[in-house]
């Protein structure tokens, strides 16, 4: 499959990577060979991301080793000499703000002498840099004014000029337009010429086949295969991203329950920063997806709902009453629960009880003048733990103690204390085990059936199928409707990108 | 053009500010623009100047220096109670100055580098610290006089063709180093990263600790400096010296009205100068205005924070306009 006499550009052995219970990675290899564009491709939770931390050294591995042209890569603490091998330009900025250009490419080695600047020739070198990989961008221009586009090209540069060989783009085109991205690729074509080596990840699959010449799979923390793209029809790249029925396949939607009254939640040609003229609605009894790539807008959908974000433009209304953009306690007050997407950053106060997190949002109502009577709460709070079926030994045991699945129930517990009508759900099974993934689940369905409007934004294919519509998002647009039973090669192909023949 | 981003409406603003004040009180009250007030002023404007000079190379990397004023309090007393005592000379003095600078100012950056305690936390430690070796070395006592050669070094001038006194050049020697440093050398452009974005600046190979470090003795040294100076133009010193006046608030002020960003990576050497004047002015205005004395704390209180936030809006528009 590959040419045997060329040594790869990079290569992994054997690479395995646990956190706590959960392996991000197991026993992967995989090789890229130099002069290629090489494509990463996996759902959420596959491992990319982990494999990418541990190829730029961020992280070392449990088991197995990282070797860039057939040398042993550096120790983790030796940065310049990993700064030497790969560089990564990451969907945020690793550029400093305020510096210039020419600064932020030569930042900490500016030349000159004694320490001192020599503006006249870092700005000529820079120049130089930027011309001889034909990047159009001023070097005087402050690196927060900068484009996406420029700024990836700048990281790029800046990479180039370290020596790098191999740059490893992580969904690089997921904040850029049409036209952006085609002279992304032009130019990614034309630094290949010259010998340099791209680790894609996109979730996009049309990218992967316009773009790179091979292209591995990541499932499940395993490592599925590695071909060259033109041996690879897109059905047997999507399967081997899909993979086999599991026992969460059995998941599907109950008979609706939607009533046809006024909808729940009703959304009209609503506008954000990565989502254009989204119109939808919720139905009481119903459960509706928002599916799509992680930078679709899914989530920033969800929460407008729930006023974690505040739109630009366009209405939301609950029960027919106006929705104050952006505002949490607003959204409260008409009834909309939310489980937030990070529930360590955005969900859990971790270092307090699992009392007192799930009834944050009620504890009001549990005693006079802002007082709170202790054993109405540890009352309320062992209710939830029932009725969420969390393991845990007891109300006053700390959050951060449970594993992630419990965790999660906790927060799925505090969105559903005040017993709002609408839920907003954001990837609520993200990186729990299969048991409570199937708890967490069967508690959405129940709200479900006891007449609760749910909006469900997540990447996962099993709480998608949980749902009685999906909606899925492209680049901030709704692009398909998907009733429940659907196909999932036709799903993933939607989410992805790929001609979506489906509607 | 490859330096900060241009500033000079700060600058223009702060000289136009401090002109109109001057006229304002001058006209209300006549005493005011006489040759010895003005010259108080500018002294004032020194002392406070150097502090914040220091203070903004630590708020340039997103850090905090509150231990300043106990740094100056300590010098000042140290030196002259030394020079009451045995006589210490002049240069003997500058020496001792700078070893406790050095020494204060790098006990601060290697608590906040080394054990990684947040600046605020670590040097309102060492602000009760260093005040309280001031309290113990000088056991009350206080400093009442200074000989000439001090009083020299603090009112004097150099030649008599060069009418500006000694702790204004030393100022401006101190002001022109620092501009350097922070726009044209590569440590100076390292503070500005550090504080715009450590971990960028860290991944590009800048040694954060060490840039930390720096930072802090510097404010250390110019805090030392400003405590040695005011000891030589007023000749006296006490243990409420620097933090009697609670010059440390001071002198935060004055780097954020002079357009240092108190969120980091921005710094702007010319403009505290200028803000240490006007601010020197205004707090001499409101005795000029007589303000009852009672009033004074307060007074200061609300003109710092009119004047920060003022500041402060003025940058939000910078950048929206950007």
């Amino acid at each position: 499959m590959q040419t045997i006499d060329v040594t790869p550009v990079v290569e992994a052995r054997g690479i395995s990577k646990r956190y706590g219970p959960t392996t991000a990675l197991h026993d992967a290899s995989f090789r890229v060979m130099p002069g290629k564009s090489h494509a990463l491709v996996g759902r959420n939770g596959a491992g990319k991301s982990t494999l990418v931390s541990i190829l730029t050294g961020l992280r070392a591995p449990d088991t197995g080793d990282v070797r860039f042209a057939g040398m042993a890569a550096p120790p983790l603490s030796d940065r310049a000499g990993w700064r030497k091998q790969v560089a990564c330009v990451y969907q945020h900025a690793t550029v400093i703000p305020g510096l210039t250009v020419a600064e932020n490419l030569f930042i900490n080695r500016q030349p000159g002498r004694a320490g001192m600047i020599s503006w006249r020739e870092m700005r000529r070198q820079a120049r130089a840099l930027l011309d001889r990989w034909r990047i159009d961008v001023a070097v005087d221009q402050t690196a927060e004014s900068l484009s996406v586009e420029s700024r990836q090209l700048v990281e790029i540069a800046r990479a180039l000029s370290h020596g790098v060989r191999f740059v490893i783009l992580d969904e690089p085109t997921a904040q850029l337009d049409g036209i952006e991205i085609r002279r992304l690729f032009d130019r990614m074509r034309e630094l290949q010429q010259e010998g340099v080596t791209f680790l894609f990840i996109s979730h996009h699959l049309q990218e992967v086949y316009e773009l790179c010449q091979a292209v591995t799979v990541l499932r499940d923390a395993r490592h599925i295969l590695t071909a060259p793209v033109a041996d690879l029809p897109k059905t047997k790249l999507i399967e081997a991203m899909t993979g086999e029925a599991t026992a969460l396949n059995a998941i599907a939607a109950s008979p609706s329950r939607r009533s046809a009254a006024q909808a729940a939640l009703a959304m009209d040609d609503v506008s954000g920063l990565t989502y254009q003229s989204v119109t939808l609605a919720v139905s009481a009894g119903e459960i509706v997806g928002l599916a799509g790539a992680t930078s679709s807008g899914r989530t920033e959908i969800a929460e407008a709902v729930a006023g974690l974000s505040c739109p630009a433009s366009g209405s939301i209304r609950i029960h027919g009453q106006q929705l104050a953009l952006g505002d949490v306690p607003a959204a409260l007050a008409l009834g909309v629960g939310c489980v937030p997407q990070d529930r360590h950053r955005q969900g859990l106060v971790l270092g307090q009880s699992i009392a007192e997190n799930a009834t944050m949002t009620i504890s009001r109502g549990l005693g006079p003048m802002g007082f709170i009577v202790q054993s109405r709460r540890r009352v309320a709070a062992r209710a939830a733990i029932t009725r969420m079926g969390v393991v845990t030994s007891g109300p006053d045991q700390p959050v951060s103690a449970l594993s992630g699945g419990n965790q999660q129930k906790v927060v799925l517990a505090r969105a559903m204390a005040s017993n709002p009508d609408i839920l907003v759900l954001i990837d609520p099974t993200a990186g729990v085990d299969v048991r409570s993934k199937v708890q967490l689940l069967g508690i959405i369905e129940e709200q479900k059936q006891i007449g609760k409007a749910i909006l469900l934004a997540s990447g996962e294919i099993e709480d998608l199928r949980l749902c009685d519509r999906v909606l899925v998002m492209h680049h901030g647009k709704l692009v398909a409707e998907f009733s429940s039973g659907w196909d999932d090669h036709a799903m993933i192909s939607a989410i992805e990108g790929v001609s979506s023949d489906v509607r | 053009m490859t330096r900060a981003p241009r500033r000079e409406t700060r600058e223009v603003t702060l000289i136009l500010a401090t002109i109109v004040t001057l006229i304002v009180v001058g006209i209300i009250n006549h005493d005011f623009m006489t040759l010895q007030n003005i010259r108080f002023m500018i002294l004032n404007s020194v002392v406070l100047s150097l502090l914040a000079l220091g203070q903004t190379w630590v708020i340039a990397t997103k850090g905090i220096d509150l231990s300043v004023a106990p740094i100056m309090g300590l010098t000042a007393v140290v030196t002259g109670l030394l020079e009451q005592g045995s006589g210490l000379p002049l240069v003997g003095a500058i020496g001792i100055t700078i070893g406790i600078g050095i020494v204060l100012g790098t006990v601060n950056g290697l608590l906040v580098a080394k054990l990684n305690i947040p600046p605020i936390i670590v040097t309102l430690g060492t602000y009760s610290l260093y005040s309280g070796l001031m309290f113990i070395y000088s056991n009350g006592t206080d400093v009442v006089s200074v000989p000439p050669a001090y009083a020299t070094f603090g009112n004097g001038t150099l030649a008599h063709w060069l009418p500006i006194p000694i702790p204004v050049l030393i100022l401006a020697a101190i002001l022109f180093l620092c501009w350097f440093v922070l726009g044209h050398t590569i440590f100076g452009r390292a503070v500005l990263a550090i504080g715009n974005n450590a971990v960028a600046a860290y991944n590009a190979g800048v040694s954060v600790v060490a840039t930390q470090i720096r930072v802090y003795m510097i404010s250390g040294l110019l805090a030392a400096i400003a405590g040695f100076v005011f000891l030589c133009y007023t000749g006296s010193a006490t243990v409420t010296t620097g933090t009697g006046d609670h010059v440390e608030l001071q002198s935060i002020a004055v780097a954020l009205i002079g357009g240092t960003a108190i969120v980091g990576g921005r710094g702007n050497m010319v403009g505290t100068v200028l803000g240490g004047l006007f601010l020197s002015v205004v707090l001499t205005a409101l005795v000029f205005l007589h303000v009852p004395p009672i009033w004074y704390s307060a007074g200061e209180g609300a003109m710092i924070l009119v004047t920060v936030t003022l500041g402060m809006r003025q940058n939000a528009a910078r950048k929206a306009i950007r």
